[in-house]
């Protein structure tokens, strides 16, 4: 019952995991980039050259990390697309409906987000240049993205015992 | 509106001789969409209820209900 049928995508995927899979890969790249803006934002306030250095050289890491983790994910739901597997777009799965709700939280608690900071940075943060605040911005909405997708399909291992009634009802 | 939605996906499953995996390809979904219906994690779309409703050959309620359906049943009968 479980054998894999090659499918038209020309892997033994359906067109519904492969978009699961470009989800989750993307929710990694998205995790890495979060570590990325975070750093260029820590550079601004950080003092001693010799860091800054390294950091902007370590900077790289997750740019390269995300171009090889998603990309190949990508170019095989870009190959479904343009084999007109209408699959892709109609698709409404579980981790799609996850990934659309973590992207919600995200768009939120950016916007309380940057409510909160608009005063503070009046006020108290007046030295530091633009480009820090676009950074932490960026790093604080990739995080919560992540942070809130990864949540809410954590534990799903505990559902994924396949029931194969075949085999249970095998004499 | 606000009850849990039951489902009935598991015994449609056993009479089919269906496993998860099975039926997620037959509706074009994941095994993971189609569990995490099943324990109520997840909430279907129309379209992917639909879909479920007519590879069992069924109406889509027989599958799917609202755990309060036979308090809005009994709201309507006494009105």
């Amino acid at each position: 019952m479980n054998d894999r049928k090659e499918t038209p995508t020309g892997s033994n995927e359906s067109p519904a995991q492969i978009v699961d899979r470009l989800l989750q890969r993307t929710a990694i790249g998205v995790s890495l980039l979060t570590i990325s803006y975070a750093m260029a934002a820590a550079m601004y306030v950080i003092s001693d050259q010799e860091i800054v250095d390294l950091m902007d050289r370590l900077q790289l890491v997750p740019s390269i990390l995300v171009l090889l983790i998603v990309f190949p994910a990508f170019v095989k739901f870009a190959r479904l697309r343009y084999r007109q597997k209408s699959e892709c777009a109609e698709a409404d799965g579980y981790l799609v409906e996850m990934f659309k709700r973590a992207s919600a939280m995200a768009f939120s608690l950016t916007f309380v987000f940057l409510i909160i900071l608009e005063p503070v940075t009046g006020k108290y943060l007046t030295e530091l240049p633009t480009p820090f605040f676009i950074n932490v911005t960026l790093a604080f909405s990739l995080g919560v993205l992540s942070i809130a997708f990864f949540r809410s399909v954590r534990g799903d291992s505990d559902d994924e015992s396949d029931d194969d009634f075949d085999t249970e009802l095998a004499p | 509106m606000t009850g849990k939605l039951n489902n009935r996906i598991r015994v449609y499953r056993a009479e089919h001789r269906l496993s998860q995996g099975d039926l997620a390809e037959r509706i074009g979904v994941t095994r993971k969409t189609i569990s995490t219906i099943e324990v109520g994690r997840f909430v279907p779309s129309t379209v992917i209820a639909l879909k479920i409703a007519r590879y069992f050959g069924v109406p889509v309620e027989d599958i799917f209900s609202l755990n309060d359906d036979v308090d809005v049943s009994e709201s309507t009968a006494n009105t």
